[in-house]
């Protein structure tokens, strides 16, 4: 269950084109018991979001109140930090959302 | 015909003074007492186990079978997130079918408390995409999208999931070999934690220690001999993708709906022909879902109908489900799981559930899911 610091470079390699997207939230839950990687950040919100080009994605939901949490709340893609560090130092950076108003 | 001759289960639950291969040990020399047979009659052996080498570090279990065994005979590894049993099931049929052998053993098992449970929680999502993953998705968190969709969708509450728990508890209560023999209130579950928003602890299989395992053959001389049988109509499998994102409806798990089609086709039975079924409650939701996609209830109102309790044993409707306690309560070991199901619908149609026994049973299903419905399987017996 090691993450590969090649793994993490592959992945964020196509980051980009997904930021700054808006969408909406189509279902989510807040993880209160999480896997180890994620221990630190519970309890967390995780969104399943529809894209406005139609794509769907899912990702941690921040800078957020408890109204937010809504399905049909629109949202904006953003740059974070995703989960701690590798045993190599390679920090893992990915899309998170933040509500768009 | 293929027919199950034999079962064996250990209990399910936290058992730290047994290893993993203590346990698949346990329930070959179980089943083979069990249909008195010898290890000779035996021709090949399947074994489904997920998270042995995620884990611990611990594959080849062909080779680690076969030194238990003292056995040269062909040994493999099925490996279906939380449906490896029921796959290892349904290709050990499918290697009978082929010609390949007339007898073989099933074996599902895993151990899964000898860890921390962030570790065994991080090692269960294996089975999820990477995208899930990386965001942090546990598989309760992945069930619990699909609940807020049901809900949503349907107009149900929290309250209206529990009484999935309540049932599931009632039935482990009456299983001796069940990780929880506990009786529990709707209460009870409203009050619990929650795992992942809407679902709580009271909502969630646990994590189990456990193994089980059957005997199927062809041979008619072994069939013929033996005291309980029972034959198997079908077992049939069906995929879909991994990530909920790709999915089309989040308020159905279209695998178990396409595998239910097919099973029901083979088996030349109808829906209402059923007397008992072991669905994947791997959450409360999970069975209210099954129940729909299955065809046994019609879409969307399964939320409503759980609440009449009438596939609760002893309410007399001729329709019983998850007897063993489902996951909820029976627990889920997930390689063993989907064995030990099947090995439940062997019992009630053999006439040896004990106190859980459902009489006139005639026909039983199982329903085995691999992940968040990436993988269903679904298997009819009779008898």
């Amino acid at each position: 269950m090691k993450t590969s610091p090649v793994k993490v470079w592959r992945r964020q390699k196509t980051l980009r084109k997904l930021l700054g997207m808006k969408g909406k939230i189509i279902t989510w839950t807040v993880i209160s018991v999480p896997g180890h990687k994620h221990k630190d950040q519970a309890p967390f919100p995780v969104i399943l979001v529809q894209l406005e080009n139609k794509q769907r994605i899912c990702g941690q939901l921040v800078e957020y109140n408890e109204s937010d949490l809504t399905t049909g709340k629109e949202v904006v893609s953003i740059l974070r930090k995703v989960h701690k560090p590798s045993e190599d130092g390679v920090i893992a950076y990915g899309i998170k959302f933040r509500p768009a108003s | 015909m293929i027919s199950v001759i034999g079962y064996h289960t250990t209990k399910f639950g936290e058992l730290w003074n047994k290893s993993l291969y203590d346990l698949v040990g346990e329930v070959i020399r179980g089943v083979l007492k069990d249909a008195k047979l010898e290890k000779e009659h035996c021709d090949a052996i399947f074994i489904g186990n997920m998270l042995g080498g995620v884990l611990e570090n611990n594959l080849h279990s062909g080779a680690k079978v076969a030194e238990i065994l003292d056995t040269h005979i062909p040994v493999f590894h099925v490996e279906s997130a939380c449906a490896s049993g029921g796959i290892a099931f349904n290709m050990a049929v499918n290697y009978i079918t082929a010609g390949k052998a007339h007898t073989v053993i099933v074996v599902g098992a895993e151990k899964m408390t000898d860890f921390p449970p962030d570790v065994t929680i991080s090692g269960l999502s294996a089975a999820a995409s990477g995208d899930e993953q990386e965001v942090g998705l546990t598989f309760p968190g992945l069930y619990a999208m699909l609940a807020r969709v049901y809900m949503e969708t349907y107009g149900y509450t929290e309250e209206d999931l529990a009484y999935v728990s309540v049932k599931n508890h009632y039935h482990g209560f009456l299983n001796e070999y069940a990780h929880f023999r506990k009786q529990i209130t709707i209460e009870d579950v409203l009050k619990s934690p929650y795992v992942a928003s809407p679902l709580k602890v009271l909502d969630s299989s646990p994590i189990s220690d456990g193994a089980s395992a059957l005997i199927i053959s062809s041979n008619h001389q072994l069939v013929a001999q033996a005291k309980y049988v029972a034959k198997i109509l079908s077992s049939e499998v069906a995929t879909d993708s991994i990530s909920l994102k790709s999915r089309k409806r989040l308020d159905e798990l279209l695998a178990t709906k396409i595998a239910a089609d097919k099973a029901f086709d083979q088996a030349k039975i109808d829906r209402k022909d059923i007397s008992v079924a072991e669905l994947h409650d791997c959450f409360s939701i999970a069975e209210l879902l099954a129940m729909e996609d299955l065809g046994f209830w019609k879409k969307g109102t399964a939320g409503k109908r759980i609440k009449e309790y009438e596939t609760m044993h002893g309410n007399g409707n001729g329709f019983i489900v998850n007897t063993s306690g489902g996951l909820k309560a029976a627990g889920h070991p997930v390689g063993a799981t989907g064995v030990k199901q099947i090995g439940e619908v062997y019992l009630q149609l053999t006439g040896r559930a004990g106190k859980r026994q459902v009489k006139k049973s005639r026909y039983g299903l199982a329903h085995n899911v691999g992940g968040s419905g990436g993988t269903a399987v679904v298997t009819i017996l009779g008898n």
